[in-house]
């Protein structure tokens, strides 16, 4: 079962509650994004109370993290707002300190947050998954990213692309007076949280900092625009490729069936070979005609 | 140090608490985003509109003015927008 479709949850009003999954009795609070009835896979914002401490250990999911706001403290070192960590399944960590407090978004993959005390991996484990970025200083943010087109306005910083899947986590910043005139959508679930500045779409209307959507595959985003400019962060389920039209009123089944038939059109012999859907003949007469 | 696992009960009883939150929270998400219907109009007559003038920017950065008859037709189902 997928998450429920959410177009704008604006959590500056939703209520905080005490996490105790991620081996912190007390001091951890959090609001849930969204969560996936099957699996247990969870977005959250955390909230750090100062002075938390966890001892060192590993999830059993894979985790991801992104520094809000405040700092964090991994075994001394020290990771500020805009850092990005992600922790394969069993990977240990060191002891946990907020000394000062902090915010973060986290992300429980393939399964619920959880935690076992420990100070050393899994023996299953894979550590060299384990990824730590200080996104806001080290990173570059670049004009296409993991995009499949640079778009005038939007930079991208790529946190991570998975192996296997080319799911993505990745910071998007728009450029004030921000605008894309087209509607879009994708092939595969996206989610995004407005970090700062604003952001709207015809679907969603405004939203402000702390705003988070999940979006179900071939549901259309756009058109959109930002004032002030916008730090997000998005995460998609697989490869993010965005099919751009211009028709506000179609549904996902339209769009799937036309990207699907835009696919035949352009690979005509992988589609065959998946055993899918021919293209219609004019397309196949205007690819050949193409050639 | 010995690992000391958290039961596994702890997290489905979560999950359940979580799931039925969510169920509720998404409706009332849902709502509120259908609720905005009569606006999403004036702003889709607005979208339509631009993409007769001042057009739509094409890939090579020049602008393309839509005729009436490209524009795509409006549905007699009811515009939806949560899924």
């Amino acid at each position: 079962m997928a998450r429920p479709h959410i177009e704008r949850y604006d959590l500056r009003a939703a209520p905080w509650r005490r996490v105790t999954l991620l081996g912190c009795a007390r001091g951890l609070d959090g609001q849930v994004l969204s969560v996936d009835p099957a699996s247990g896979a969870a977005s959250l914002r955390l909230r750090l109370a100062r002075g938390l401490t966890r001892p060192g250990g590993y999830g059993d999911a894979e985790l991801e993290l992104y520094v809000l706001a405040g700092a964090i403290e991994l075994g001394g070192a020290r990771h500020g707002a805009g850092s990005y960590l992600c922790v394969p399944p069993g990977v240990a960590l060191p002891p946990l300190a907020s000394p000062r407090g902090a915010e973060l978004l986290a992300f429980s993959n393939g399964g619920p947050p959880g935690f076992t005390a420990s100070d050393s991996d899994h023996p299953s484990a894979a550590r060299d998954g384990l990824i730590a970025l200080d996104a806001a200083g080290a990173l570059r943010w670049e004009a296409g990213g993991g995009y499949p087109a640079a778009r005038p306005g939007r930079l991208v910083k790529v946190l991570r692309s998975a192996p296997g899947s080319r799911a993505l986590s990745c910071l998007i910043a728009l450029a004030p007076q921000y605008r894309h005139e087209a509607i879009g959508y994708h092939d595969c679930a996206t989610e995004s949280y407005l970090i700062a500045g604003d952001y709207w779409s015809l679907q969603a209307g405004a939203c402000a900092a702390g705003s988070y959507a999940w979006r179900p595959p071939w549901v259309n985003q756009g058109p959109a625009r930002s004032e002030r400019g916008a730090l997000l962060f998005l995460r998609s389920d697989a490869e993010l490729a965005e099919h751009l039209h211009l028709n506000p009123w179609s549904t996902p089944a339209e769009n799937r069936a036309r990207a699907a038939s835009r696919l035949a059109s352009a690979r005509p012999a992988l589609c065959a070979a998946l055993g899918g859907r021919r293209a219609p003949r004019r397309a196949r007469t205007r690819a050949r005609a193409s050639r | 140090m010995k690992p000391t696992r958290r039961p596994r009960r702890e997290a489905l009883a979560w999950l359940r608490a979580e799931s039925a939150l969510q169920r509720r929270r998404a409706r009332a998400l849902a709502a509120a985003t259908e609720a905005l219907a009569p606006r999403r109009e004036r702003w889709i007559e607005a979208f339509l509109a631009g993409l007769e003038s001042p057009g739509v920017e094409q890939e090579d950065g020049t602008r393309r003015r839509l005729p009436a008859e490209e524009l795509p037709p409006r549905p007699r189902r009811r515009p939806r927008v949560v899924y």
